[in-house]
């Protein structure tokens, strides 16, 4: 119940009570009441005059690093005798030292400044209000402002360094890089060998064809390596990731930075595409500064259904004709035809598919029936797998119990075999 | 600081009006006091903040007791004060809870008690006073005061909570 409230209730019934007995005495308790509430009156804080200020030690932190929020908050008005400021704190985002709260006496043109700590999950977060509440300090009035700041924090996925990521695709840029073009020319691996040419180094001569054939005389080629445009599909489909309360984005989002990071780092063309909710396309480009774009846009993304469409769908207008795809999926049934359909068009597919039954069955007890869920789950995902990579796919199998460098460097480090319909 | 003026200023306050009972031989009136002052004592421990408005009126509802019954003003007035004094103490000390660790709350403390020596010397001096000079009032008189008196109130509390919305 209210504090004025119930002053109020008491100090009508001492007066009654006073005159009804016709006691001064009784009448004499109701002063300090009433003298509680004219005080009340008499200090209550006008129109606030507050402006705060917030400074971050970082705007862009890797997940599970912590972030130091400076708040200052400056009185242009009259004293205040109790403010309780409150750095309000998007869900997602926690204390991790000092605290957002704070509780002062602010004089005329006096500044209260404190600093506390922060650490959240990957995402986007904007920090845009500081809420004062003031009041006189009895505590029976208070008058609250919320005060507009500047300020965002990007909470990062963290990137694990893949050595190597193998691809072929069989389109490739103009640029060198460490792609095998499937073209001679100056590289490392042996390619082919052709008739010697005026300006060839000695040391490319094939001596053993040389001493086949006396009359020519001939040399090694070299495979050229040369960058390529690889587009990243990350699926936000909330069927593909949300398990029982768990999802299984994080996963992703952390294989698709590191990928990400070894594709740029390889040289190449990178761009991002996620599906989810609505699409988020990453425009392709190269370097250090395509790597923060990507980080950037991967911190903002949360798993959603389409409005639009029920199935995966990919634009490929997006993606140059033969680029190198790489989807980063936990796949459905229903995926099949999509990305078969990728495959006729010419598109190297490479899908990096963080296990989805494992990472459920993580959550649940182990009972018979769940057992027997687990294993019928199992046979028609490796079912899906084999028909997957039957149409030339790349296959990625993750079990998310195990860390993606190691699942990278076993299956990704190595250049696959030419998959069917890649001959060249 | 806080924390002990509240506790002593509610055990003052329980002794003081318990005394004056006992002082006028209503010994069950003391006792049910003391043991009220014992249950307000460990909800205060509990943070039962429900408590504290059942507190205050019983408080003030014994010392308008006491006085009716003609018990001295020197027990029941003071020991108003003081369990008036412990109830706005409990509700400080909940505010300061919403402080940080490393705020300088003896500040906020400062401002209060000095506010709160001023309101509780103020209104026992004017009600020693008013206990002394007493004017004759015709009826007519105290009636039109008594409803200046409860517009008066009325219209401060509609402005408090007009204020505190």
């Amino acid at each position: 119940m209210n504090r004025t409230l119930i002053l109020a209730l008491l100090i009508f019934l001492l007066i009654f009570a006073g005159l009804a007995t016709i006691q001064p005495p009784i009448l004499a308790l109701s002063f300090p009441l009433i003298f509680y509430l004219l005080a009340g009156t008499w200090e209550a804080p006008e129109k606030l005059d507050l402006r705060a200020e917030r400074i971050s030690s970082a705007e862009r932190v890797l997940t599970g690093k912590e972030v130091t929020i400076t708040v200052k908050v400056m009185n242009q008005g009259k004293a205040l005798e109790e403010v309780l400021l409150e750095d309000q704190i998007p869900d997602g985002l926690v204390v991790s030292h000092g605290s957002n709260r704070h509780l002062v006496a602010l004089s005329d043109g006096e500044t209260a400044t404190w600093t506390y700590s922060l650490r959240g999950r990957r995402g986007y977060y904007g920090l845009k209000i500081v809420r004062a509440t003031a009041g006189e300090t009895l505590g029976l009035v208070k008058t609250g402002q919320d005060l507009q700041t500047e300020g965002q924090l990007f909470f990062l996925p963290p990137v694990l360094r893949l050595r190597r990521v193998a691809i072929q695709p069989r389109r490739t840029r103009i640029f060198s890089g460490t792609i095998p073009a499937r073209q001679g020319g100056s590289g490392v691996e042996f390619f082919d060998v052709r008739d010697y040419q005026k300006g060839d180094s000695p040391r490319w001569i094939n001596w053993r064809a040389t001493a086949r054939h006396p009359q020519n005389v001939y040399s090694n080629e070299f495979e050229q390596e040369r960058s390529a445009d690889v587009g990243l599909i990350l699926d936000g489909r909330r069927r593909t990731n949300d398990f029982n309360n768990r999802s299984i984005i994080e996963h992703s989002v952390i294989a698709t930075a590191a990928l990400a990071d070894a594709f740029l780092s390889a040289g190449n063309r990178v761009g991002l595409l996620f599906y989810g909710r609505q699409m988020i396309w990453t425009m392709p480009g190269y370097g250090k500064l395509q790597g923060e774009r990507i980080l950037h846009d991967l911190s903002r993304l949360e798993p959603g259904d389409s409005q639009n469409f029920n199935e995966l769908y990919i634009p490929r207008h997006l993606f140059p004709p033969r680029s190198q795809l790489v989807l980063i999926s936990s796949l459905l049934d229903e995926d099949y035809d999509v990305l078969a359909a990728l495959r006729l068009r010419g598109y190297p597919l490479l899908v990096v598919c963080p296990d989805p039954v494992s990472f459920e069955a993580g959550g649940l007890p182990r009972k018979p029936t769940n057992l027997l869920a687990l294993r019928i789950a199992s046979l028609q995902r490796a079912a899906l797998l084999r028909r997957l990579r039957g149409t030339g796919t790349r296959v990625v199998d993750w079990d998310t119990s195990q860390p993606f460098e190691q699942t990278a460097s076993r299956e990704l480090e190595r250049r696959s075999v030419s998959p069917r319909g890649d001959k060249r | 600081m806080t924390t002990f003026l509240r506790y002593s200023c509610l055990i003052l306050s329980i002794g003081l009006i318990a005394a004056g009972y006992s002082l006028n031989h209503r010994e069950w009136m003391a006792v049910s006091i003391i043991i009220f002052g014992i249950l307000w004592i460990f909800g205060q421990t509990r943070w039962w903040n429900w408590f504290e408005p059942v507190s205050l009126f019983a408080v003030f509802t014994s010392a308008a007791l006491g006085l009716y019954m003609n018990i001295s003003v020197a027990f029941m007035l003071p020991g108003a004060l003081l369990g008036f004094l412990a109830w706005d103490l409990a509700a400080f000390t909940g505010r300061l809870h919403l402080a940080a660790e490393d705020d300088d709350t003896s500040r906020l403390e400062g401002i209060h008690l000095r506010r709160m020596t001023v309101l509780m010397l103020a209104s026992g001096g004017l009600g020693v006073l008013a206990l002394r000079i007493q004017i004759k009032l015709s009826f007519e008189w105290v009636v039109l005061m008594m409803f200046l008196t409860v517009w008066g109130i009325g219209q401060i509390v509609n402005w408090l909570l007009k204020k505190g919305r």
